[in-house]
C-alpha cells in the first residue's frame, strides 16, 4: 500500500537534495559503463568519454556537469543558473525590458524618497549626542496670546529674563544658549555681500558641542557686553571669500560697518537649523538689565539635556521653574515653557510630507511588484512545458524553483541598478526643486546606506516576485502540464486577476491622495490674497546702523523710492519691513485702545505690526476701505492704518476712524489716531486668514532692513536700473532677494508643490503600471482563447459582442479594484489631513475624477486586446491546429 | 551493420523495461543493454528517455530501486519489479500481443488483398 500521492510529493520536495545526489551517481555509473563498452569496441578512452557524454544528451549533460552536489558550493550553482537564465532573458528582451523598467521605476522612486527620509529624518544630527538637544519656547495658556504663529521661521519668543532664570535654576540641562538671526553686510572682502548671521550667546557652541575646524569658537568672554567684535565663519564662506586660507584667523573685516575679527572656521558639515547661515557673532546681551520691564520676548533657544536625564524630566524641571516665575512676576503670568527636541524643530515642517511621500512611493512600489509578478507568471505559464520536460528528465523541483528565483533576482538586480540611476537623477531634480531651508540638508546623495537599501529592496523584490511563479509552476503535476500542451490555464489566470484587482485598488489610493494634494496646491494658488501679485518686483535692502541714524534711515529710503519711481515702466514703489504672506511673521505686539482700562503688558490684546512707507497699499493694490493711506506729508504723529480684520475685531460697533491707540513697539508709545482701514491681506501664510494688523508709517519707525516693492510693467527690465539707482545712493549696499512677488509666492508654496508634484508623479506611474497590468492580463486571456474565439466567429458570433465581452471582463476587474481602492482611500487618506487646504480627505470630486480617469484608461487598456480578439481570422486559426 | 533506429511508441518503452526486469533486478545501463541485445540491435533506448521512464515507473509504484554493488564493483542503483509491477507487466504484455496480433492480421489481409 503506497502512501497517498500528495504526501509522497511533499516528501519528495524535502528529499530533493538526496534524490538529486542519487541521480547524479546513477548517471555517473551509467556513463562509466557506457565508456567502458565503447573502449572495448575499439575507441580511445577520450573519444569514448566524449561519445558517451554526447549520447547522454544536453539536459542530462548539464546535470552531469554539476555532478557532485556535495562538493560543488552553492555559489557555483547560482552562477551557472544566472548564466543560464541570463541567456534565456536575452532571448526575450521585451519581457526583460518590461520587468527591468517597471522595477527601475519602483525601486528608483523608493530609493530617492528613502534617501531624503534617511538624510532628513533618520541620520543623527550633526552634533555629538544630538538627540539630547532641545529647543525651549515660552508657552502661553489658551487664554493668552499665541506666539507660535506659523512656525516657518524662528519664533523670537523667549524673554531674556526668563532665559537667565531658567539657566540659573534648572537641574537637568547642561546649558541653555540663545540665538537669533540677524543678517550682516560684509564689506572689503570682494564685492559687498549680505550674509546670514546668527547672533549667539556664549553657551551656544559649548551646548552644540562642535569643535571648530580652525581657530576657536565664541566663548563666554566674547559674549560680554562691549567686548571686541569677533566672528566665526562657515566653511563655505571661508572657501568662497577667503580662499580657504588658514591666515583668515585673526583677520579683521568690516561687518555691518564695524571692524570684526575672525576667530574661527567651522567644519564643512556644521549647520544650525538654517542651511545658508555663514556667520556666527556673539550676541553680547546685557545680562544685568531688568529685561521684564524693558522688553518683550525676542530670543530663540537651544539647550542640552544632561546625559543622565530624560526629556520628560527636563520638561518637568523647567515647567516647575516657569510656574514659580509665573507666580512671582506679573510679566510671566499664565506662561509656561515647552521643550521640543531639536530634531523635531528641524524637520517638523517636512516630516509629514516626507512620510506621506514615502508611503506613496511604497504603494507605487507594490504596484510595480504586482506587475512584475504578473509578467513572471505569464512567462512561467508559457514555460510550463519546458519546466515539465525538465522535471520529467530528472531536474529536482528545488533546482527549478532555484532557477526561477535566480531569474527573478537577476531581473530585480538589473531593475535595482536602473533604479539607483533614476534615484540619483531625481534627487538632483528634487533638490533643485526644493528651496534650501525646506529639507534642511546640505545635499541629497545616493551613498552607501542608500545603496544598501536599494540593493536590499532589489533582493527582497526578486525573491517575493519570483516566489509567485515558482510556487504555481513548481507545484503543478507534470503530466497535467504536458498534456495541456504547456498552457496551464485557470490557476495562474485567477491569481493574475487577483493581482490586477489589487493593483487597481492601490492605484486608486495613490491617485486619490495625489488628487487631494494637487487640489490643495490649486486652492492655495487661487486663494484671494487681497492684493495684486502680478508685475511686482521685490528686493531687500539693509543699511548699516552705523552709517545712518534714525532720521537718516527714513530719509535714505525716501530717496531710494523716489529714484525708483523715476525708472521707466515703474508705476509705483514702496517699502515694508516684510512681504505679506511670504515674509517672516512677527510675534504679537500688545496695544492699548484709548478709552479701555489700562492693563499690564501681558494682558493686552495683541496685533501684528507692519512698518510700511507711503504708497505701500497703492503699490500692492490693497484697497483702502475707509479713510486714507500714509502720504509723504505725514509726520510721526499722523497715526496708524489698520486692516479690516483689526477693525472688525476691535471696532465692531464703533467707528474705527479717529479712534486712538498706542502700540507697544518702541520705548515711548503715544496714543495716535487711526487714519485708514485697508483690505485684509494675510501677513503670515496663504493658509491663514488675515489677522488683525496695524501698519506703522515708516517715517515713524524706520527699520534698517526693508523690502522694496515696485509695481512695473516690465519686472525683468526693471532689475538693472533699480539696482543701479540704489548704488548711486550707496555704492556698498548689497541688494538681495531680487525676485518678483509671484516667484516669492511660488517659493513659499514649495512644500505643497513638492507634495503635489511628487505624489502626482507617483500616482501617474502607478496608473500606467496598472493599465499595463490590465492590458497584459486581457491580452493573455485573448491569446489563450484565440481558438475559442475563432470557433465562435466561425459559428457566427457578433464581433461587437466579442469585443464587448473582453472589454467587459477588463472593466469588471477594474470596477472591483476601484471599489476596494475607494474604500481604502476613505480609510487611509485621513492621515493627509494636516497637509490639506480647503479640501477634505473625502473630497467627492477628487474621488469621482480618479474613478473616471481610471475607467477611461482601463477601457483603453482593455480595448486594444479586444480589437485583437475581433480581428481573429477563424480560418487561419483553425487551420493552424 | 547499419542499425536502423525504430522510434518506440509511447508506452512501449515502459513495457520493455518492465519485461526486461522480469528476469531479475538490473541497473539502468543493464536495462538499456539488455533491450538492445534482445532486439538484436534494432532498438536503442536513449538515455534521455530511459531514466525519466524509470523514475516515472518508480513513482507509479511499478518498480522499486535499491543501491548495490554492480558487476565491476561500483555502486549502482538496481531496479526490480514490485508485485504491482509484475501484474502490470503481464497485463501490458497481453494487451500488446493482442494489439500487435490484430495489427499484423490487418496488415497481412491488406497485403494479400492487394
Amino acid at each position: 500500500m503506497s502512501a497517498p500521492r500528495f504526501i509522497r510529493r511533499t516528501l519528495a520536495l524535502f528529499g530533493w537534495a538526496r534524490r538529486d545526489a542519487d541521480m547524479s551517481e546513477e548517471m555517473r555509473h551509467h556513463l562509466a559503463l557506457l565508456t567502458e563498452e565503447l573502449v572495448r569496441a575499439g575507441m580511445t578512452r577520450d573519444a569514448a568519454i566524449t561519445e558517451a557524454h554526447r549520447r547522454f544528451g544536453s539536459v542530462l549533460r548539464m546535470k552531469e556537469a554539476g555532478h557532485d552536489e556535495r562538493r560543488a558550493p552553492l555559489v557555483e550553482h547560482l552562477v551557472r543558473d544566472a548564466r543560464h537564465m541570463a541567456r534565456g532573458l536575452a532571448r526575450s528582451p521585451g519581457f526583460a525590458a518590461a520587468v527591468i523598467l517597471t522595477l527601475g521605476v519602483g525601486i528608483g522612486g523608493n530609493t530617492a524618497i528613502f534617501s531624503v527620509v534617511d538624510q532628513v529624518l533618520l541620520r543623527p544630527l550633526p552634533y555629538p549626542d544630538g538627540d539630547r538637544l532641545v529647543v525651549l519656547f515660552e508657552r502661553f495658556d489658551s487664554s493668552g496670546p499665541s506666539l507660535e504663529i506659523g512656525r516657518t521661521a524662528p519664533c523670537n519668543c523667549v524673554s531674556p529674563a526668563n532665559w537667565l532664570d531658567w539657566g540659573r535654576d534648572n537641574r537637568t540641562l547642561t546649558g541653555i544658549a540663545v540665538w537669533r538671526n540677524a543678517p550682516v553686510t560684509l564689506v572689503g572682502v570682494g564685492e559687498p555681500v549680505r550674509l546670514n548671521n546668527q547672533l549667539v550667546s556664549g553657551e551656544f557652541f559649548p551646548v552644540l558641542g562642535v569643535r571648530p575646524l580652525l581657530g576657536r569658537t565664541i566663548n563666554a568672554n566674547d559674549d560680554r557686553t562691549k567686548m571686541a567684535r569677533v566672528a566665526v565663519i562657515s566653511h563655505r564662506l571661508w572657501q568662497q571669500r577667503f580662499g580657504a586660507s588658514p591666515e583668515v584667523i585673526g583677520r579683521s573685516v568690516q561687518m555691518n560697518g564695524a571692524a570684526t575679527e575672525i576667530i574661527g572656521v567651522m567644519p564643512e558639515s556644521f549647520r544650525f537649523l538654517f542651511q545658508d547661515n555663514d556667520v556666527w557673532t556673539p550676541m553680547q546681551l546685557d545680562r544685568t538689565i531688568a529685561w521684564r520691564q524693558t522688553a518683550g520676548r525676542f530670543l530663540d533657544t537651544v539647550a542640552r539635556i544632561k546625559p543622565d536625564r530624560t526629556l520628560a524630566a527636563a520638561q518637568a524641571d523647567l515647567g516647575g521653574i516657569a510656574e514659580r516665575l509665573a507666580a512671582t512676576f506679573e510679566f510671566n503670568k499664565r506662561t509656561g515653557v515647552r521643550l521640543v527636541p531639536l530634531r523635531q524643530e528641524l524637520t517638523g515642517q517636512v516630516q509629514v510630507s516626507l512620510l506621506v511621500l514615502y508611503a506613496a512611493v511604497g504603494v507605487l512600489f507594490s504596484i510595480a511588484c504586482v506587475n512584475v509578478a504578473n509578467l513572471l507568471l505569464v512567462r512561467g505559464s508559457k514555460r510550463g512545458r519546458e519546466i515539465a520536460v525538465r522535471t520529467a528528465l530528472g531536474a529536482g523541483r528545488a533546482a527549478i524553483v532555484r532557477q526561477l528565483l535566480v531569474e527573478s533576482l537577476l531581473l530585480a538586480l538589473a531593475g535595482g541598478g536602473l533604479g539607483i540611476a533614476l534615484a540619483h537623477w531625481s534627487l538632483d531634480a528634487l533638490l533643485a526643486f526644493a528651496p534650501p531651508n525646506l529639507l534642511r540638508v546640505p545635499e541629497l546623495t545616493v551613498d552607501t546606506r542608500v545603496l544598501a537599501y536599494a540593493l536590499g529592496m532589489s533582493v527582497i523584490t526578486g525573491i517575493v516576485c519570483g516566489m509567485v511563479p515558482a510556487l504555481t509552476v513548481g507545484l503543478r503535476p507534470i503530466a497535467v502540464t504536458l498534456r495541456a500542451g504547456g498552457i496551464a490555464v485557470t490557476h495562474a489566470t485567477r491569481l493574475r486577476q487577483v493581482l490586477v484587482v489589487s493593483q487597481v485598488a492601490l492605484t486608486v489610493i495613490l491617485l486619490c491622495g495625489a488628487g487631494l494634494l494637487a487640489r490643495t496646491l490649486l486652492a492655495l494658488n487661487s486663494v484671494d490674497r487681497g492684493f495684486d501679485k502680478n508685475n511686482v518686483l521685490t528686493m531687500e535692502l539693509s543699511i548699516s546702523p552705523r552709517r545712518y541714524d534714525d532720521a537718516q534711515r527714513a530719509e535714505f529710503y525716501r530717496s531710494v523710492l523716489e529714484q525708483l519711481r523715476g525708472i521707466p515702466g515703474v508705476e509705483a514703489a514702496a517699502a515694508s519691513n516684510s512681504l505679506p504672506i511670504v515674509g517672516s511673521p512677527r510675534g504679537g505686539t500688545g496695544f492699548h485702545l484709548r478709552g479701555t482700562p489700562e492693563v499690564p503688558p501681558n494682558q493686552q490684546p495683541v496685533t501684528l505690526v507692519r512698518v510700511v512707507t507711503p504708497g505701500y497699499f497703492r503699490t500692492l493694490r490693497i484697497p483702502v476701505l475707509r479713510g486714507r493711506e500714509f502720504s509723504d506729508a505725514d509726520t510721526a504723529s499722523a497715526g496708524f492704518v489698520v486692516n479690516d480684520a483689526f477693525a472688525k475685531a476691535y471696532f465692531a460697533a464703533v467707528e474705527p476712524l479717529g479712534a486712538e491707540m498706542a502700540v507697544g513697539m518702541q520705548r515711548e508709545n503715544p496714543h495716535l489716531r487711526i487714519i485708514g482701514v485697508v483690505g485684509d491681506v494675510s501677513e503670515v501664510s496663504v493658509r491663514q486668514t488675515a489677522q488683525p494688523t496695524v501698519f506703522y508709517n515708516e517715517a515713524t519707525m524706520a527699520e534698517f532692513a526693508m523690502t522694496l516693492m515696485l509695481r512695473t510693467s516690465r519686472p525683468d527690465a526693471t532689475v538693472g536700473p533699480a539696482i543701479a539707482a540704489i548704488h548711486r545712493l550707496d555704492p556698498n549696499l548689497p541688494v538681495t532677494k531680487v525676485r518678483t512677488f509671484e516667484s516669492a509666492l511660488v517659493e513659499s508654496l514649495a512644500r505643497e508643490r513638492l507634495n503635489a508634484v511628487v505624489s502626482s508623479g507617483f500616482a501617474l506611474s502607478g496608473l500606467l503600471l496598472a493599465a499595463l497590468g490590465v492590458y497584459g492580463l486581457l491580452a493573455y486571456i485573448v491569446a489563450e482563447r484565440t481558438r475559442e474565439i475563432a470557433i465562435r466567429v466561425a459559428l457566427g458570433a457578433h464581433l461587437q459582442r466579442l469585443t464587448r465581452s473582453v472589454v467587459g471582463r477588463g472593466l469588471r476587474l477594474v470596477a472591483i479594484g476601484a471599489v476596494l481602492g475607494v474604500a481604502g482611500s476613505l480609510a487611509l487618506l485621513r492621515s493627509l489631513r494636516t497637509l490639506l487646504f480647503d479640501v477634505t480627505p473625502y473630497d467627492v470630486p477628487t474621488y469621482a475624477t480618479v474613478v473616471a480617469l481610471l475607467c477611461a484608461v482601463a477601457a483603453i487598456a482593455s480595448y486594444v486586446p479586444a480589437r485583437h480578439a475581433a480581428r481573429v481570422e477563424p480560418l487561419l486559426v483553425l487551420r493552424d491546429d | 551493420m547499419a542499425v536502423r533506429r525504430i522510434d518506440l511508441l509511447q508506452g512501449t518503452l515502459d513495457l520493455l523495461i518492465l519485461k526486461s526486469l522480469g528476469t531479475g533486478a538490473n541497473h539502468g545501463y543493464g536495462i538499456a543493454s539488455r533491450i538492445h541485445q534482445l532486439s538484436q540491435d534494432m532498438l536503442r533506448v536513449e538515455e534521455g528517455s530511459l531514466y525519466p521512464a524509470l523514475y516515472r515507473l518508480e513513482e507509479q509504484g511499478l518498480i522499486e530501486s535499491e543501491w548495490g554493488p554492480s558487476e565491476n564493483n561500483r555502486r549502482a542503483k538496481f531496479y526490480s519489479l514490485t508485485r504491482k509491477g509484475r501484474a502490470a507487466a503481464q497485463k501490458e504484455v497481453d494487451s500488446w500481443l493482442r494489439l500487435s496480433g490484430a495489427v499484423t492480421r490487418v496488415l497481412r489481409a491488406i497485403e494479400q488483398g492487394a
